[in-house]
């Protein structure tokens, strides 16, 4: 028997990309866990946008569920209801950040039936970031609503993400 | 109220002048195919027509104020026969009007 969580894939930026994407995903494991942190942007209103990838690519249909609670320092939370969205929204960055580097911005995610071709691919998940009005910490769960294998994530903002952030995808041993 | 379509002629105006766009992925970094750029065209040009359409809930949802400091409102109103609360969220809607 054999336990712990074993790294699959990882990406830390260097220099500014719009996209990152991080692979691997395979009946290896049941469940994966997604480590997104030190997200930070150049400017703008900028929301997380987490899709899953086929065969390393983005998929964009409007197949994207998600409920959830916006946690907030600057007033009462919010209802965070997406029904037929084209991605997961308010992961890691839900509003502007700017280029405080104070301001990055982190989720941990746990993937479910990723490599499941007959269910839909599922994912909860914890985020904290922080705008100029205090502290925002989605908690949230979404769906994509097709039955199909999906091997990876796709993590984009609204405008690029910057230097220093690292994506990494471990896999939950069987035990 | 633009439509969709105008949307994504201001997106795709917004891409050409951001390109080139990289994807970054263990296997390294390029950058994005025409498919991709696609993508976030219609990424832009949807949030724009959201933002439009559903943006003074959300401005509305940030101005109300937290449900207690509304709820002393109502009870100050009530003590005093005064109509702060109701004035409050009149401006809200005023200062964030519904598309029309």
């Amino acid at each position: 028997m054999s336990n712990g969580i074993i790294k699959v894939d990882e990406v830390i930026t260097t220099q500014a990309e719009s996209e990152i994407k991080v692979g691997g995903i395979d009946s290896k494991y049941d469940v994966y866990m997604l480590q997104v942190s030190g997200i930070t942007t150049v400017s703008g209103a900028t929301i997380g946008l987490t899709r899953v990838t086929t065969n390393g690519t983005a998929q964009t249909g409007t197949n994207y569920d998600l409920a959830g609670l916006g946690l907030r320092t600057d007033q009462a939370y919010t209802h965070l209801t997406n029904l037929n969205y084209t991605e997961w929204g308010y992961l890691g960055a839900w509003s502007h950040q700017g280029s405080n580097s104070s301001f990055r911005g982190n989720f941990t995610a746990y993937l479910f039936n990723f490599n499941n071709a007959n269910q839909y691919s599922m994912i909860t998940a914890k985020s904290i970031s922080r705008w100029a009005n205090g502290t925002l910490a989605p908690i949230t769960t979404g769906v994509y609503k097709v039955a199909e294998i999906n091997d990876g994530i796709s993590y984009t903002l609204q405008s690029d993400i910057q230097t220093g952030a690292r994506i990494s995808l471990y896999g939950l041993t069987n035990s | 109220m633009a439509t969709l379509e105008e949307f994504k002629v201001e997106a795709t105006q917004e891409v050409e002048e951001a390109k080139p766009m990289y994807v970054a992925s263990s296997d390294g970094r390029r950058e994005f195919t025409d498919d991709e750029y696609d993508f976030k065209i219609d990424d832009i040009a949807n949030d724009k027509f959201w933002q439009q359409e559903n943006g003074y809930k959300t401005a509305r949802q940030e101005a109300y104020g937290d449900l207690a400091s509304q709820l002393d409102m109502i009870y100050w109103d009530g003590v005093n026969s005064t109509t702060t609360w109701a004035d409050h969220i009149a401006q809200v809607k005023a200062d964030n009007p519904k598309p029309s």
